[in-house]
C-alpha cells in the first residue's frame, strides 16, 4: 500500500486530507510542521508521497522541501504544496527546489487524491 | 473590549477595496464550507462596542502602508455545524484558525493585483477579550464585516491601518485561484 505524510499544523486539514487519502486505499502518516516532517520522513523509509503546508511553526514546507532535496536519501521523493499561498515567487521557489505540484487551498479532496494517486505511481 | 454590550453603529464605512476584498473573500471561504452567506454593510466600530463570540481566529499582516489584524468570531450555532461536519477529531479551535488562513489566504492572492506583497502571521486562536491586547495593532479602528447565516451572523473585524493610495491595481498581473492546482 503506498504511503503519504501529510504535513500540515492545522489538524483540521490533516484530518480532512487523511480521511480522503485512506478511503482511496491510501496509508497515511502525519506531521504538525516542518520538523515533525523530517522526523516521519526519518522513520518511514516507505513513503511515496509528501504533502506540504507552507506556512507552519518551527520550519515551514518550503524550508522543509529544501532540507529534502538536499539529502540524497530524500531528495528523490515526490512532493506536493498544499497551501493558502499562491505568490508566483513561492510557486516558483518549490518548482525550482524539485516539487511536483502546488495546490491552492480549499481543494477539491477528489481531485487532491487523483494527484497524488499520479505521483505515487 | 467588551463581550457583552451591543453593537452600536457609529458610522458606515466607505467601500474602499479592502471591504469588498474582505466581503467576497468570507463568502467564498464559508461556501466552500457549504456555508451560506450574506454580508451586512461594513462599519466602523469603538472597541467597547464590539461583540465578539469567544474564542476568536487572529491573524495580523504587514506590508507597507499595512498593519493590521483580522479577527473571525462564529456564533455557537455555525461553530457546532461545522464541527459536526468534520467528524470525530474535530477540534472547533484548530477550524476557527484554519478558516481565518483561509480568508487570509484570499486577501493575500487577491491583493497581488493591487501589487502587494502581504507578510502574515501564523493563525491564532484566543479565548478571551484580555488575551487579544498584544496581538493586535494599536493603531486603526475596528471594522466589522458582519455575515448573516442560517446560524447567526459570523463577524470578521479589521484592526489597523491601510493605506489604500498604495493600492494600484494591474490588469496584466496574473494570479491563480483557490482550488487551482499547478503540476510542474
Amino acid at each position: 500500500m503506498k504511503k503519504v505524510l501529510v504535513v500540515d499544523d492545522s489538524e483540521t486539514v490533516r484530518q480532512q486530507v487523511g480521511e480522503a487519502l485512506s478511503r482511496a486505499g491510501l496509508a497515511v502518516v502525519e506531521a504538525r510542521d516542518g520538523i515533525d516532517g523530517l522526523e516521519r520522513v526519518a522513520e518511514h523509509q516507505d513513503l511515496s508521497v509528501l504533502i506540504l503546508d507552507v506556512n507552519m511553526p518551527r520550519l515551514n514546507g518550503l524550508d522543509m522541501l529544501d532540507r529534502l532535496k538536499e539529502n540524497q536519501k530524500t531528495a528523490g521523493l515526490s512532493v506536493l504544496i498544499l497551501t493558502t499561498e499562491a505568490q508566483s515567487s513561492m510557486v516558483a521557489r518549490a518548482k525550482q527546489a524539485g516539487a511536483k505540484a502546488w495546490l491552492i487551498k480549499p481543494v477539491r479532496m477528489d481531485l487532491l487524491v487523483d494527484v497524488v494517486r499520479k505521483l505515487a505511481s | 473590549m467588551n463581550e457583552r454590550t451591543p453593537r452600536r453603529e457609529t458610522s458606515t464605512a466607505k467601500l474602499p477595496v479592502i471591504d469588498t476584498l474582505l466581503q467576497s473573500a468570507t463568502v467564498g471561504v464559508f461556501h466552500a464550507f457549504g456555508i451560506a452567506t450574506a454580508p451586512l454593510p461594513p462599519a466602523e466600530l469603538p472597541s467597547d462596542a464590539l461583540y465578539l463570540e469567544f474564542p476568536v481566529g487572529i491573524i495580523t499582516f504587514k506590508a507597507p502602508g499595512i498593519h493590521a489584524a483580522l479577527l473571525l468570531s462564529l456564533p455557537r450555532a455555525l461553530s457546532a455545524r461545522l464541527v459536526a461536519r468534520q467528524g470525530t477529531r474535530a477540534d472547533s479551535r484548530d477550524l476557527l484558525r484554519e478558516l481565518t488562513n483561509l480568508i487570509m489566504g484570499r486577501l493575500k492572492n487577491r491583493l497581488t493585483l493591487y501589487q502587494v506583497t502581504l507578510a502574515s502571521s501564523l493563525p491564532v486562536c484566543r479565548e478571551r477579550s484580555n488575551e487579544l491586547e498584544g496581538l493586535l495593532p494599536k493603531v486603526g479602528p475596528f471594522t466589522a464585516y458582519r455575515f448573516r447565516t442560517l446560524d447567526g451572523e459570523i463577524l470578521l473585524a479589521l484592526k489597523g491601518s491601510i493605506d489604500e493610495s498604495r493600492l494600484t491595481y494591474s490588469s496584466t498581473i496574473q494570479i491563480n485561484a483557490e482550488g487551482d492546482i499547478i503540476v510542474f
